[in-house]
């Protein structure tokens, strides 16, 4: 009998509540079509929350520095103590060789295209007989960075490493951080676009799974605790590598000549350091964009940076240390080299850093190798 | 009889909550007893978290993704940011028909608005007659407490630069001084960021109102530090310092990076401005040497001093860059000087008044001459 009537009990008590609950999801339906709110935008902010905080710290990254929104953690794998892709270097240069910094995207921290410039850097400089005993070439690039973060890497921090030589390939990723959807307003320094990478550790309430946020009730408890725990904090600005929106073909473009501007500072702060500048074009597959977003949109946009880093270069010719490799219009790779519309297979990679270095040789030996110390400000 | 039932009901729930938060005090101090932890670890590691909590509301933006900080865009609260992030009153990329811009870089001597209002004033006087081509002065006031010039090199060449400035005005030194000063244990790098990290935003809690001084109840000290645990592991341990300031200033430690950061930085903004036909005035920073941290202080202040003039001397072939001896040519004293940096209001109008007149004299030799009298693309 008392068996049975605690039974009893426990099934009230069970439907009760499980009659309070729907009372409270129909509550909040309700109340959600009285106030004529979009419930998406509640369960979108939890899925921002979900993929910020799942993705954990990002692996290899260091998202504390200063004046970049990441760079490569230092000594993380295959990462110096300098934060930089590649093998230890001491920021003094040896004497006898030719420091070469390349600073780019994910295509120079890839490391296939610098290490192929360094081979055959050392191989030429041996049958020309340059004025050096060895080439040694720095990696100054990291994944998805634009001209802002190779200039700031750059200006505060490669002139110190004192390379002789630069080399800048960019032009997807200014592309892209070019873009303005509707309703953003653009800002010179690609902040439209970007904002700090935002590392968030996973709260206990992201913990049941998302489908849960079928139920409006649920999904709105889970809302309510990410926005008190995330106050002040846009989802926005949870995006991989701090981006804050994805590319779309037909977006509109920035008024602002950010490229320009950013490779204009580079070209000047290196010609002050006694520093050579080689700007070279990045190569683009169109049928390969044309293939993934099914519109030639982004090729094309690519293919007005370079022309834009084509006329800079040029305008700066009169220096005798700006030069310009078009890279984009020379090189033929066969589409197997290419992983993507910009990534190299490492034989892809091997072709460019091949080439660069044989570009440069040429613009060199017509130099007679007269490379001047870079300006040390100690 | 009736009415004295509840009344006693209730003197028994409050003596059983009573009794509840004495056997949770006993139970904390219990644990801590029998476990040798003194309770100020938990009370001081959660006081940190409160502290970078609440500095997250301080009207900077931290979400920046070139600076540890800068002046949060539209801020209302004084001194208030334009939608641009420069400090002061609503400006535009375009400068006004007729006016002649100036960007004031440097740290808080410059946050603060003093000189560059002043220099705006006088400068604004000295051209309203349309004297060598301007009608009026426009200053735009670019900085940020703590900045160094590696924070000022940044946002200059990166956003700076499309207020298409006729000359930037960089006074800045001490702030260096104190980045370039370092623990012996520390190892230094080139962009200072052995000094300082990005200042990390850190939402408030709730339990954060409960006061400081509750923590002396150390079950309350423990339930804080439970919760701050449960959502802000990756604060606890080290968490973020004001304007992501890695340590403090010791008049003991170290001055020096070897990698003569200052000068780079100041040679990096002069390049990009005299790539631009930009007019650059490094002004030399004044220090009141008997409020000063130390003869080592001022020393170093001195030396970068004279290694902004070296500067300007390496870039006198172009006759873009002047600098200006502001040091030198103003005493610096009670009437001048808030404390061993920071200007009084008279030092500021007295800094001002020198800055304009150097920048009106400039003006005034490139119109006689021919010269360009300071262009932006």
């Amino acid at each position: 009998m008392n068996a049975s009537r605690k039974g009893r009990k426990v099934l009230f008590a069970a439907a009760g509540v499980a009659m309070a609950l729907t009372a409270l999801e129909l509550l909040t339906r309700l109340a959600l079509g009285l106030t004529g709110r979009d419930y998406a935008e509640f369960r979108d902010y939890n899925a921002w929350v979900h993929r910020a905080s799942t993705a954990g710290l990002p692996s290899g990254y260091d998202v504390e520095h200063p004046l970049l929104p990441y760079r490569p953690e230092p000594l993380s794998e295959g990462v110096n103590s300098h934060g930089y892709r590649g093998e230890e270097f001491e920021w003094d240069c040896r004497p006898g060789v030719l420091r070469i910094a390349c600073l780019g995207g994910s295509t120079t921290w890839d490391n296939w295209y610098p290490e192929a410039l360094e081979d055959r850097m050392n191989e030429l400089m041996d049958s020309l007989d340059a004025p050096f005993d060895s080439c040694e070439v720095l990696n100054f690039g990291a994944q998805s960075w634009t001209t802002v973060e190779s200039f700031v890497n750059y200006a505060t921090r490669g002139v110190h490493a004192g390379p002789r030589i630069i080399v800048v390939y960019h032009a997807i990723n200014d592309a892209l951080a070019s873009t303005i959807p509707d309703g953003v307003r653009p800002e010179p320094d690609y902040s439209h676009w970007r904002t700090r990478w935002n590392p968030i550790p996973r709260p206990v309430w992201d913990l049941p799974p998302l489908w849960l946020d079928e139920s409006r009730l649920a999904g709105l408890a889970r809302y309510a605790l990410n926005r008190a725990a995330l106050s002040g904090i846009d989802p926005n600005q949870l995006g991989r590598c701090g981006i804050r929106y994805p590319y779309e073909p037909g977006m509109g473009e920035s008024p602002f000549d950010t490229f320009g501007n950013n490779l204009e500072n580079i070209i000047a702060v290196a010609l002050n350091c006694s520093t050579t500048v080689f700007v070279v074009s990045q190569f683009h597959m169109t049928e390969l964009t044309v293939e993934q977003f099914g519109s030639d949109d982004l090729a094309r946009r690519v293919g007005r940076i370079n022309d834009r880093a084509m006329r800079l270069s040029r305008e700066y010719s009169g220096t005798g240390r700006v030069f310009f490799l078009d890279a984009a219009d020379e090189l033929r790779p066969d589409r197997s080299l290419m992983l993507d519309n910009c990534h190299f297979t490492p034989e892809g990679y091997r072709l460019l850093g091949d080439w660069i270095a044989v570009e440069m040789c040429a613009v060199l030996d017509s130099l007679e190798w007269r490379l001047p110390e870079p300006e040390d400000w100690r | 009889m009736r009415k004295s039932r509840p009344a006693g009901r209730m003197a028994g729930l409050l003596a059983a909550v009573l009794g509840l938060i004495a056997v949770a005090e006993l139970s904390a101090r219990g644990y801590l007893l029998v476990r040798g932890i003194p309770a100020g670890r938990y009370i001081s590691a959660t006081a940190a978290v409160r502290e970078a909590r609440a500095a997250a509301s301080a009207g900077f933006d931290t979400e920046y993704p070139y600076l540890p900080f800068r002046p949060a865009p539209g801020r209302t609260a004084a001194p208030s940011v334009d939608s641009l992030g420069f400090v002061g009153p609503e400006t535009g990329w375009e400068p006004p028909p007729g006016a002649f811009r100036v960007i004031f870089a440097g740290g808080s001597m410059v946050y603060d608005g003093l000189f560059p209002s002043a220099a705006d004033s006088c400068l604004d006087a000295l051209l309203s007659g349309g004297a060598c081509g301007f009608d009026s002065c426009q200053a735009l006031i670019s900085s940020a407490p703590t900045w160094t010039t590696a924070e000022n090199l940044v946002y200059y060449a990166i956003r700076g630069v499309y207020a298409r400035p006729h000359a930037i005005v960089l006074y800045v030194a001490v702030n260096d001084v104190y980045a370039m000063s370092h623990p012996d244990s520390v190892t230094t790098e080139p962009d200072y960021s052995h000094y300082r990290s990005r200042w990390m935003p850190v939402a408030p809690a709730p339990w954060d109102r409960i006061p400081g001084w509750a923590d002396s109840s150390r079950a309350v000290a423990l339930a804080r530090y439970a919760l701050d645990r449960l959502f802000y592991p990756g604060v606890l341990g080290s968490p973020p310092r004001r304007l992501g300031l890695r340590y403090e200033y010791d008049p003991g430690q170290v001055v020096g990076t070897g990698f003569g950061s200052y000068v780079a930085g100041l040679e990096a903004i002069a390049a990009i401005a005299e790539s631009r036909g930009t007019r650059v005035f490094l002004v030399s920073e004044l220090q009141e040497p008997s409020l000063s941290s130390g003869p080592a202080m001022v020393a170093a202040v001195d030396d970068l001093n004279a290694a902004a003039a070296e500067v300007a001397a390496r870039h006198s072939a172009k006759g873009l860059v002047s600098f200006v001896d502001a040091a030198s040519l103003i005493t610096a004293d009670s009437t001048t000087m808030a404390d061993k940096s920071h200007l009084t209001p008279e030092g500021g109008r007295r800094l001002g008044a020198l800055v304009a007149g150097e920048i009106f004299r400039s003006l005034q030799t490139a119109a006689s001459t021919g010269g360009s009298a300071g262009t932006a693309p």
